[in-house]
């Protein structure tokens, strides 16, 4: 017995991606010599990741995934579309051709000194995580996507990251680099079969240099049975604008990890989240967001509804350097319980090493709100349809701010879907 | 339309009413004024069934029924409406959402069919109309970063879109500018009827300039300690509330 999942490994040598071949060398080495986290690690201490002992994860593990791509793909990203299956990029589904983005595999773009080589792995802090470890040493190929100049590209980006063989282990590799004034959207979809265990480990960086925005959707609708665990770092130049929004539906952990580093003046980040947890699903987020120069905004609205036996854990970090003065950061995190067995663990956490800052956070755990129950009876609506609107509106109010399109007609659907069940509501 | 017969009311265990006796009929318009404290809240929350409100005596009878054990939504269904004086922010519902949801049912407690969304917008865009209000708003969340004039406007045009039998007006005109306050009441002049009835419910004499009521209570303590007719309020605001108290103590 270890407790530990037992890993089946590829065996692509770290010289694969030449350029890149000391940083995923020093990784392995690290993972090897890194304890699999427990709860006896603070990051650790309310997700278990005891359903992944002693279980077999298989790297070169194959199936077909173009069913689950049909069943997933948004037509706003159609010529846009970039497919990971079973962690590898998947010309045959892929279908990309953008003005003003280049798309590469990271094998092509980690050949030799390029623009990739020269930001790849310097946009996280993750180093000596065992996951982030695991994917640099590790993972097959990935992609590189380079926005030019003012680049300004009419529609979204589509990079679905579909999951189809069971007891599958999966390591996407995602690097964006978004050029001085560019602004780009993407979408990163992650999808997963019913019904099959598997452990994905999806790396994701991107980089923004001055003036550039970034609108970065990820959408988590793994299996069932599914184990996700991600990385994502993003570093930000000068008056950059990144504006995250990660949905969690599916799965049966998902532990998404975001970390944003403000690192010039006047940049922004929005670190939005959603978390519906049904059944005995875990979902955990952990955040950072970074501020390391001066006269930085950002701003975090996360929210979570639990339902059934779930839990729902979020640890939201804002750190501010002695030098970020000026800095404007506010954190809300709020909780909606609709069982009593279910599990919320909420824990703000700010580092403040300016004097001269405005940091706020507010977080809230609990059922629907009497007075807005109240309210809506007062109004003529039923017991039972007062709690299906408050709960949709719960939800609603980070979904409504997407820009219109069949991804946010999909994410209401699956809210929609999910506040029906959670509530047996039937309307008249 | 509705009798309110020796009502007495508490919350967390202390009696706010005590004692109140009210009758309006269809066609009339009630103002009920008092000073801060002396329960004018307490009985609009408690008329249209607040759960932190415990009746403990009396009875609220609207069309000859007793609604004092009804829940809130089957006292709106019946043709009660509350206007608040704290219109509750619901971010993520939108207003037209609400609307229609409340509207629809209204209409299915009466056996009538629902309005479809394209329907009830129609019936929605006229309601607009009458208050005074730009379109967009019913695409705002509910009461959402309105302003306070905003927020009163919104119970009014709920209060146009529902066309309630029994409509309670918990200080509406509080806070509210004077063009605001001019909407407001144009509003509520144009939903009145001989059909239905008007408690307004005011600290100030200000509102009944717009909105002429038939009759003037003066509740103090929990009573209802003088009635009389809109002459009273006007009395009210030339002397204030401790010429009444005096004269009642004396």
């Amino acid at each position: 017995m270890s407790e530990r999942p037992d890993l089946k490994l590829s065996a692509v040598p770290p010289e694969a991606f030449p350029v890149a071949a000391g940083v995923r060398s020093a990784a392995r080495t690290r993972f090897e010599a890194t304890a699999f986290p427990s709860a006896r690690h603070e990051e650790w201490r309310f997700t278990s990741l005891r359903s992944l002992w002693n279980t077999g994860f298989d790297q070169d593990a194959t199936a077909s995934a173009a069913a689950l791509l049909a069943e997933v793909a948004l037509p706003e990203t159609d010529g846009r579309r970039i497919v990971f299956v079973n962690g590898r990029l998947d010309p045959t589904l892929t279908d990309f051709a953008l003005e003003g983005v280049r798309m590469q595999p990271l094998s092509q773009a980690l050949a030799g000194p390029s623009p990739a080589s020269s930001v790849f792995d310097t946009a996280h802090t993750f180093s000596g995580d065992w996951f982030a470890d695991l994917n640099t040493g590790w993972f097959t190929d990935g992609v590189f996507l380079h926005a030019s100049r003012h680049a300004a590209p009419q529609g979204p980006i589509g990079i679905y990251h579909l999951v189809t063989a069971a007891d599958a282990l999966v390591l996407p590799r995602v690097l964006f680099l978004g050029e001085t004034g560019s602004e780009v959207s993407l979408i990163e979809f992650f999808a997963g079969s019913d019904g099959i265990g598997y452990l994905t480990v999806p790396f994701t960086e991107t980089v923004l240099a001055d003036n550039a925005r970034l609108h970065h959707y990820r959408i988590q609708e793994d299996g069932d049975l599914g184990a996700h665990i991600n990385r994502c770092g993003s570093l930000l130049g000068r008056d950059a604008d990144l504006q995250s929004f990660t949905i969690s539906l599916g799965g049966r952990l998902f532990r998404n990890d975001f970390r944003a580093m403000l690192n010039g003046e006047g940049g922004h980040a929005t670190l939005d989240g959603l978390v519906l947890v049904h059944g005995n699903q875990i979902s955990d987020t952990h955040s950072v967001l970074h501020h390391m120069q001066p006269n930085c905004t950002s701003h975090q609205l996360h929210k979570c509804i639990v339902d059934g036996v779930g839990t729902s854990v979020f640890n939201g970090k804002i750190f501010v350097d002695s030098i970020a003065q000026k800095t404007d950061s506010f954190q809300e995190n709020h909780n909606l319980q609709l069982s009593h067995h279910g599990m919320v663990y909420t824990k703000p956490q700010l580092e403040i090493f300016a004097d001269d800052v405005k940091c706020s956070h507010g977080a809230t755990v609990g059922q629907l709100d009497d007075e807005q129950m109240f309210y809506l009876n007062s109004r003529g609506l039923s017991a039972a349809e007062t709690r299906y609107l408050l709960t949709l509106g719960f939800a609603s109010q980070i979904v409504n701010a997407l820009p219109a399109g069949s991804m946010r007609d999909r994410l209401a659907g699956r809210v929609d879907d999910y506040t029906r069940k959670s509530l047996s509501f039937v309307p008249a | 339309m509705i009798t309110i017969r020796n009502l007495h009311a508490s919350v967390d265990g202390n009696e706010i009413l005590r004692g109140i006796n009210l009758e309006i009929n269809a066609g009339e318009v009630h103002a009920i004024m008092g000073p801060n404290g002396s329960g004018k809240s307490t009985l609009s929350k408690v008329i249209a069934g607040h759960p932190a409100y415990e009746v403990t005596q009396g009875e609220i009878l609207f069309e000859g029924k007793d609604i004092a054990e009804l829940e809130p939504d089957e006292r709106a269904r019946l043709g009660l409406f509350l206007a608040f004086q704290y219109p509750v922010e619901i971010p993520g519902v939108t207003n037209a959402m609400m609307l229609r949801q409340a509207y629809n049912a209204v209409r299915r407690e009466q056996g009538l069919d629902e309005l479809d969304p394209l329907e009830f917008d129609d019936h929605l865009q006229e309601k607009l109309k009458m208050v005074e209000m730009d379109p967009s708003f019913v695409d705002r969340d509910v009461n959402s970063g309105f302003s306070g004039g905003e927020k009163k406007k919104n119970e009014i045009l709920q209060m146009a879109v529902l066309d309630p039998k029994f409509a309670l007006l918990d200080e509406t005109d509080s806070g509210l500018d004077i063009d605001a306050l001019r909407i407001v009441s144009q509003g509520i002049n144009l939903i009145r009827n001989e059909k239905n009835a008007v408690l307004l419910v005011t600290h100030y004499q200000r509102i009944l300039n717009y909105i002429q009521p038939d009759y003037v209570h003066v509740l103090v303590k929990g009573r209802i300690v003088k009635s009389g007719g809109k002459e009273l309020a006007l009395q009210l605001e030339a002397e204030g509330y401790d010429s009444i108290l005096e004269s009642i103590e004396a």
